[in-house]
């Protein structure tokens, strides 16, 4: 019993560490967010007494509400929940019984409502839960292995990508798999990227980036957000990171990549989004307003200018929706898929357990 | 014994439920054609109901979402056959409960209401293509969760059906202006999304519905407003048209002649009563297995026919 | 061969360096190191520039980037290195070029020498505003100027004029409307009858000037106003970019007349002119929502109507803006919003341009480099050394399929019109 509570406090102390750095910011990015929340996910299972597997899914989906709860925007976060409790949903019944959820619901319309049901005698429950943990254990490392190589298993593919003498334009300063890629592919081939500097929120980024690809002997010049248009008949490519791919293929990035891309499509210039699996979500953009944050106004217009803050409203969102029509191809980890696949992919890895 | 007449029992179960889907009725029909049917061997059975399904396409008119139910019924016919074995149980099953495909459809209605409350949100301009149930039940429970929003509804001629679908909206409070179906370009602009039902859902996703939501649908890609469609998964059908020819109903217009009808609305007999909407300008289907894109509903009917 | 000494190896090694970083230089598009004695006479004329003119423009942010900019400009002469450098990939474009007084030759006349300068530091900006004040300074040139012997006036004075115009272009390429301008002046002189005195054909010509800046800039302005704010109506939210005189006044007088309506201000860097077309439209009382360009996707939704100022209309029908501007167009060309462009005649060009490459014109990169939001947050020394390279356009062309309509003095026309009007109404606008 005692040792059961000191269990429990240990691991509540690594969840409200965890949920205060969420709060504060302290953690962030989708790359930084997504391992940790893995990791923590690992702690959580190896350390939690659980009976029935039952509670444990139970338990990990209340984590998961209270962190959806913390950092909303922060859809990485939610995702590895989700892709966890899948996870374990799936060595839980072995492979997933129904085939990918939807024909078989369709014949399920004339099929006998009993005959899904398994029952399982107690006895049975407690071998199968001594049994799953090392293999839950085993699925969330990984996962985490999954989330810590992702650059690399995406970089690979850039010397395919990009030809030489190509002008290559990126949105997403901010993106370090962008930012790796690039560098992969300069070692082998000579191309030009134009950075658009992204103001205000990005605009350090850029100028990171830039001095980083200006080091590996790559061309690379900044642009301010306004000539976009002016330069797209240049531009061989559009290649840019995401926050967070949506069900329908549409995405999330920096602001000001919506642009971009509904330009790139008026030149025909072909759009490159790089992710990592976690990043995609089930999520469909009912409304998209509610899915992006909005940032400090200060970073517009200074606040120490009285005319400005007493005279009109300013606005900064940090993020924009890039619909599936602007975008020709998805390079993830695990391979290249349009934007009219991504909803397979999306059934692939989270089915109905994992929502929250 | 008096032959079984599929048609007229497909008629009844039609006439005496007003909320049945013409594809759920034509399952009923074929199993009440099985539970009064005596059959020695699974071969023989398969060929009885392929007779039946065959007889009800071709007898009765407009027979696109007859036939997604024939067809889904003949597959888990096949299926079960083929995989389960034990075909006399699950008979016995289905002929047991033989509403229960009713009660089933319509809670699907249900679910759809829930999944597409998302879509409907405060201060919208909502357009509507003649009469459907299932966007009338969608609309309802977003009224009933206090969205506040406003219909467009087109009268749907030669149908009028329309006028229909007006009444019933604003029988629940919501306001609603009707339209001749020419004025969709000149309110289009103003609309903030369309929803339309289906009669039936092609292989490529597009739809088959009432006369009109094609070119609904193509002002609405110009004006960059989304189009859903709003219908439940057992109307899948198997077909893939490639053009607007492709459907037997637009034939009947290519009818020229110099004779004016005697009586007055002779023409509109050859109007024809549906017509088809290629996937590319459809934004999303909304069913009750969940939000789909045009290529999830290809996907799904590949994996269903084909393995 | 014969031997050189220790020193002389020494100073030819220092001689071929030295030869080589110009050499380089010149590559990557930088301008020469200059004489310290020429950059201390910038940074005089930068003091009393900006001790003149911020009396004059009133607008702060634009004057100390004029100031910063020329003493920038001479600090990095003194270093070897620049902070920022044009990149090749558009070496062919139009440059603007660090001039001071003492690059104009003996004839050019002190004012045009200050407004050459005023130009090539952004504190006039805006086609209008450059027309308008490039004639008046050739009012002022014309009133000086004396027939040397043995010439006509009607020959000599286009050639002193054409030495006021290069060291105007050298201090910033010319814009379409003063170009314009130019070669309807050229004109006019061209015609003085040999009969008249040299006193009466000049103060002929500084009427004449009078009138051209009335009627193709103030009066066609007005014109434009009155029929545009026809295109405004109750409860609509109309967008902008940047700034433009004849947009402004249009809000102002639509305003006037009593309607309701929003406006949604979008701008840029490096200049931030919307910010002062914020200002003035909110002191007067008109709603506004201030925004850059990366926020452009969230507002859109709301907007009724884009109203686009114009640096020049192509004779295909392509518009020649701020850049900035084609990407304001197509955004709203996507969502079926009506963009109507606000153009004076005599910014009509017989150019036709497909792309914004093509020609067009590089302002400073240190511009982008060494301001942020306000001019108190700079780039960090370090990130300042590095050379670092900067694209800093001036125009973008919006192609005709983007723009739904342009209001000009003359008349609404569609895009495709451009030609028509311009071959139609030669006479008309070109007076």
């Amino acid at each position: 019993m005692s040792s059961q509570n000191r269990g429990d406090r240990e691991i509540d102390i690594f969840v409200e560490q965890f949920i205060s750095q969420l709060k504060r910011r302290q953690l962030s990015g989708s790359h930084a967010v997504a391992l940790a929340t893995a990791q923590l996910l690992l702690r959580f299972v190896s350390a939690a007494r659980w009976n029935h597997i039952d509670s444990l899914v139970k338990d990990i989906r209340a984590l998961g509400v209270r962190l959806v709860q913390t950092a909303p925007k922060e859809i990485a976060c939610r995702n590895i929940v989700s892709r966890v409790l899948t996870l374990i949903r799936e060595e839980q019944h072995g492979h997933k019984a129904e085939n990918g959820g939807l024909s078989g619901s369709m014949l399920g319309l004339l099929e006998k409502n009993d005959k899904k049901e398994e029952v399982l005698d107690k006895a049975a429950l407690r071998q199968a839960n001594r049994d799953i943990r090392p293999y839950i254990i085993e699925g969330i490392q990984d996962l985490i292995d999954e989330v810590a190589n992702i650059e690399e298993n995406i970089a690979k593919m850039s010397v395919d990508e990009i030809h030489d003498n190509q002008i290559i334009l990126t949105p997403t300063p901010a993106s370090e798999t962008v930012l790796l890629f690039l560098l992969k592919a300069a070692r082998k081939r000579n191309f030009t990227v134009l950075v658009t500097e992204g103001f205000p929120n990005q605009i350090d980024a850029a100028h990171n980036m830039v001095e980083k690809l200006t080091k590996a002997g790559v061309e690379a010049i900044i642009i301010p957000d306004a000539a976009v248009y002016a330069v797209m008949s240049k531009v061989g490519r559009v290649i840019m990171g995401t926050s967070t791919v949506l069900a329908n293929g549409g995405c999330l990035s920096s602001a000001g990549s919506a642009l971009v891309c509904a330009t790139a499509t008026q030149h025909s210039t072909p759009v490159v989004v790089l992710t990592a699996i976690y990043k995609l979500s089930p999520v469909y953009p009912f409304d998209v307003p509610s899915m992006i944050e909005i940032g400090s106004s200060a970073q517009v217009a200074d606040y120490s200018d009285s005319e400005i803050v007493e005279g009109f409203q300013v606005f900064n969102p940090l993020a924009d929706y890039v619909p599936p029509e602007d975008i020709q191809i998805y390079n993830t980890n695990i391979g290249e898929f349009s934007p009219a696949f991504i909803y397979r992919i999306v059934l692939d890895h989270y089915s109905d357990a994992g929502n929250l | 014994m008096a032959k079984f007449d599929i048609k007229e029992t497909y008629l009844r179960f039609l006439r005496d439920d007003p909320d049945i889907t013409m594809p759920v009725a034509a399952i009923e029909a074929l199993v009440q054609l099985l539970s009064e049917t005596e059959t020695s061997t699974s071969a023989e059975l398969i060929q009885t109901l392929k007779e039946a399904s065959a007889e009800l396409k071709t007898s009765v008119d407009n027979s696109m979402s007859l036939s997604a139910g024939c067809d889904l019924f003949m597959r888990f016919v096949l299926r079960n056959i083929r995989e389960y074995g034990d075909w006399e149980a699950c008979k016995g099953h289905l002929v047991k409960n033989g509403r229960l495909f009713a009660e089933r459809s319509k809670a699907a209605r249900k679910t759809i209401s829930e999944k597409g409350l998302a879509f409907v949100r405060d201060d919208d301009v909502i357009l509507v293509h003649s009469f459907s149930r299932t966007v009338l039940a969608l609309l309802e429970h977003a009224a009933k969760n206090l969205v506040r929003f406003r219909v467009f509804v087109t009268e749907a001629a030669p149908s009028d059906q329309g006028k229909r679908m007006a009444k019933a909206l604003r029988e629940r409070g919501i306001p609603v202006s009707l339209i001749v179906d020419n004025a969709v370009g000149s309110v289009i602009d103003e609309v903030s999304k369309v929803f339309c039902g289906a009669e039936g859902v092609a292989e490529s996703g597009g739809v088959i519905n009432h006369v009109g939501s094609y070119q609904i649908a193509v002002l609405a890609k110009n004006a960059n407003k989304p189009f859903y469609v709003v219908t439940e998964s057992h109307k899948f059908v198997r077909i893939f048209p490639l053009a607007q020819a492709d459907l037997p109903d637009t034939k009947k217009m290519f009818h020229f002649t110099v004779e004016e009808p005697e009586e007055q609305n002779a023409d509109k007999g050859l109007s024809p009563v549906v017509d088809f909407t290629p996937h590319d300008y459809i934004t999303a289907l909304i069913t009750d297995l969940g939000v789909l894109t045009p290529s999830g509903v290809s996907e799904e009917l590949i994996k269903m026919w084909y393995e | 061969m014969s031997e050189l000494t220790p020193a002389q190896l020494k100073a030819q090694k220092k001689a071929a360096k030295a030869a080589k970083r110009a050499a380089s230089k010149e590559a990557s598009g930088q301008a020469p190191t200059r004489d310290p004695r020429e950059a201390k006479k910038e940074q005089q004329q930068a003091a009393a520039k900006e001790g003149g003119s911020s009396s004059n423009t009133g607008n702060n942010s634009n004057n100390t980037q004029g100031g910063s900019n020329q003493s920038s400009a001479s600090a990095s002469s003194k270093e070897d290195r620049t902070r920022a450098s044009r990149p090749a990939l558009f070496g062919h474009l139009e440059k603007a070029g660090k001039v001071t007084a003492a690059d104009a030759g003996k004839d050019v006349h002190p004012e045009v020498i200050t407004l050459a300068l005023r130009y090539s530091s952004y504190q006039i900006v805006g086609s209008s505003d450059r027309a308008r004040t490039l004639l008046q300074a050739f009012q002022r040139v014309i009133a000086d100027y004396e027939t040397p012997e043995g010439t006509t006036l009607s020959r000599n004075l286009t050639t002193h004029l054409g030495h006021q115009i290069d060291f105007v272009i050298s201090a910033r390429p010319l814009s379409v409307s003063m170009g314009n301008a130019i070669r309807w002046l050229k004109q006019e002189i061209s015609v003085v009858s040999i009969d008249m005195s040299d006193q009466a054909a000049k103060d002929m010509l500084v009427e004449k000037i009078d009138e051209y800046i009335k009627e193709k800039i103030d009066v066609s302005g007005s014109v434009i106003v009155e029929s545009a704010v026809n295109d405004i109506a109750d409860g609509d939210t109309v967008l902008t970019f940047a700034h433009s005189e004849v947009v402004e006044n249009t809000f102002i007088a639509a305003h006037q007349a009593g309607k309701r309506f929003k406006i949604i201000v979008v701008d840029s860097r490096p200049l931030h002119e919307g910010r002062k077309l914020a200002r003035d439209l909110s002191a007067r009382g008109i709603e506004c929502i201030y925004i850059l360009v990366s926020a452009l996707a969230h507002v859109l939704d709301d907007v009724s109507r884009v109203f686009l100022g114009a640096h020049a209309m192509l004779s295909n029908g392509a518009l020649l803006s701020r850049v900035g501007s084609a990407l304001i167009a197509t955004a709203a060309k996507r969502k079926n919003i009506p963009v109507i462009v606000l153009c004076e005649s005599m910014k009509f060009s017989d150019r036709v341009q497909l792309d914004s490459v093509t020609l067009n014109e590089l302002a400073f990169p240190e511009m982008l480099a060494n301001t942020y939001i306000s001019d108190k947050k700079k780039l960090p020394e370090d990130k300042a050394k590095t050379s670092l390279k900067y694209l800093n356009l001036c125009y973008d062309l919006t192609p005709a399929a983007n723009l739904t309509k342009i209001i000009t003095e003359l008349g609404h026309l569609p895009p495709s019109a451009v030609p028509v009007i311009m071959r139609e109404y030669k006479s008309a606008y070109t007076m």
